[in-house]
């Protein structure tokens, strides 16, 4: 009995110990791979300039909702639509949602009080529509129309007017769409490129504890961290200096972050001193993680 | 005809599927020795030991120990067979040898060096740092009793110096399982296995020394009677 109890235990050992490390190991990188804007005029004293910030919520017109084959399902994504030169009735502009950072023109007519704006996305990128929003000094509101009439696309958002700082002590709050009912510790950060198999990253308390931009970290500090901590208090650096993540999981996170901008595709050269240490660090810890926390192999 | 002797001996089966089990998880610390070839300073294990690895004696030590312990495993593995000792003495002979060799010369002065350096502050560095310390010390004892003949206890300390190699493949061992069952934080499993990767092999060839002796006392009695 014993022994085959013993056996059986071997057996199922040497069934699921077959590697000294993970193959497959893959530290999850947000590429910055988008243009900068490089033409921004601006006119000091211009109230209707800067950045207006809120939700890209789904509006739906027909009876029959479209069909959706990523996770725009039931995520309210953050938009960013900065007004960045205004010349007569001509106004341009971007937008930067989902990690993707477009261009508008249009034209703004004042009416007592408000402009009325329409203004429209190249056309060149799948994704590009139409704005139509109105403004004054302190909302933007409106929706907006993609080109393609098959996805029949449409979203509506009120932004408020925001100005983004930098600010290393800025630390992370409780995000809304966790569930604290079911675990009280664990916060679950869903990575859903397919429904069919859910990976589920979990990060813990730590994320609120240690910040990664203000405090030049060591070993000690990092070494008992899982990889879901590791992964947000770096990507939290970036989410400070507002770069705008094409990571859906990241993006996802960060913007339910009241204090998050999506501002920048490229921000490497903001980066202080300790902030490039930090994340070279990090980087180390979750390459570790990745490849051995499960494996035989030496963490 | 001793072929077709079809005698059970559970402890022959024991035995050999011990055997099997530790030559598989040997196998598995090739693939890790591996990685370090050629020399790379920022390789697997090495990329958490970034401030230690810039140090030429750490450097010294760290890969005097991946290359020569890979033997020490390699060659206990057969020095515990009945069949080779009794009937190959010559290969028996030579290949203690150069265990006991590797084991005071490279591999353990090597593994204090990096018990001193290891992750996680005294708590684990006091681990390591006796590992070796026995380590050397089982070593050097077993290779004491073999030349003044006192075979007994040339195996008990063969016996002890062995359990004490293979806590490279039980240190591992037991974290990977602590990972999978509890998912303990990486820090917190290697505390606990920093002490029981050794202390439960140990315990065990003690358990077995134990045994023998009594099996040896009762043989005894009988023999009296």
């Amino acid at each position: 009995m014993f022994k085959s109890i013993f056996s059986l235990s071997l057996i199922l050992l040497f069934s699921q110990c077959t590697s000294i490390k993970n193959e497959n190991a893959n530290v999850t990188m947000d590429e910055s791979t988008l243009v900068t804007d490089g033409e921004l005029v601006l006119e000091d004293g211009n109230k209707l300039y800067g950045f207006w910030v809120g939700k890209f919520e789904m509006d739906f017109q027909d009876e029959d909702y479209p069909i959706y084959e990523d996770d725009e399902f039931e995520y309210n994504k953050k938009i960013n639509i900065s007004i960045d030169k205004i010349v007569g009735e001509r106004i341009e502009g971007h937008s930067v949602v989902s990690g993707n950072y477009r261009a508008f023109s249009g034209s703004i007519k004042s009416d007592s009080g408000r402009y009325f704006v329409e203004a429209r996305e190249p056309g060149d990128h799948p994704n590009d529509g139409i704005f139509k929003f109105q403004m004054n000094d302190t909302m933007l509101w409106g929706t907006w129309t993609a080109f393609d009439k098959k996805d029949s696309v449409r979203r509506k958002y009120e932004l408020k007017r925001r100005i983004f700082q930098y600010d290393s002590t800025v630390a992370l709050e409780e995000a809304e769409y966790v569930d604290y009912k079911k675990t009280k510790q664990e916060m679950i950060v869903e990575e859903d490129d397919s429904f069919e198999i859910p990976y589920y990253a979990t990060s813990t308390q730590k994320i609120y504890e240690i910040n990664a931009s203000n405090t030049f970290l060591n070993e000690p500090d990092v070494a008992n961290l899982k990889k879901g901590d590791l992964l947000i208090i770096r990507n939290a650096i970036y989410a400070r200096h507002g770069y705008a993540f094409k990571n859906k999981a990241l993006r996802r996170f960060f913007d339910a972050q009241d204090w998050y901008i999506p501002v920048n595709s490229d921000i490497t050269d903001e980066l202080s001193a300790t902030e490039r240490h930090n994340i070279e660090l990090l980087m180390a810890f979750e390459k570790n993680a990745e490849e051995y926390y499960d494996h035989f192999g030496r963490f | 005809m001793r072929f077709i002797n079809l005698t059970f001996n559970y402890k022959q089966l024991g035995k050999g599927l011990f055997f099997l089990f530790i030559a598989y998880f040997t196998y598995l610390m090739w693939l890790i020795t591996i990685q370090y070839i050629p020399i790379n300073l920022k390789a697997a294990f090495l990329q958490i030991k970034q401030n230690e690895i810039k140090r030429l004696h750490y450097q010294i030590a760290f890969f005097t120990h991946v290359y020569t312990s890979i033997f020490v495993l390699i060659l206990g593995l057969f020095q515990f067979s009945d069949c080779i000792r009794i009937r190959f003495v010559k290969f028996h002979r030579t290949a203690g040898k150069v265990y006991v060799a590797l084991v005071l010369g490279l591999a353990g002065p090597s593994g204090l060096i990096m018990g001193y350096y290891a992750n996680g502050g005294w708590f684990t560095q006091i681990s390591f740092c006796l590992l070796a310390i026995f380590w050397i010390w089982f070593t050097y004892l077993a290779y004491k009793h073999i030349r003044k003949g006192q075979v007994q206890k040339h195996k008990n300390f063969m016996l002890r110096s062995y359990a004490l190699t293979l806590s490279a493949i039980s240190l591992r061992l037991f974290k990977w399982l602590i990972v999978i069952v509890f998912e303990l934080p990486p820090m917190d499993t290697y505390y606990i296995v920093a002490w029981a990767g050794w202390l439960v092999n140990l315990g065990i060839a003690e358990i077995i020394i134990f045994s023998q002796l009594s099996l040896l006392n009762n043989a005894k009695t009988k023999v009296n009677i």
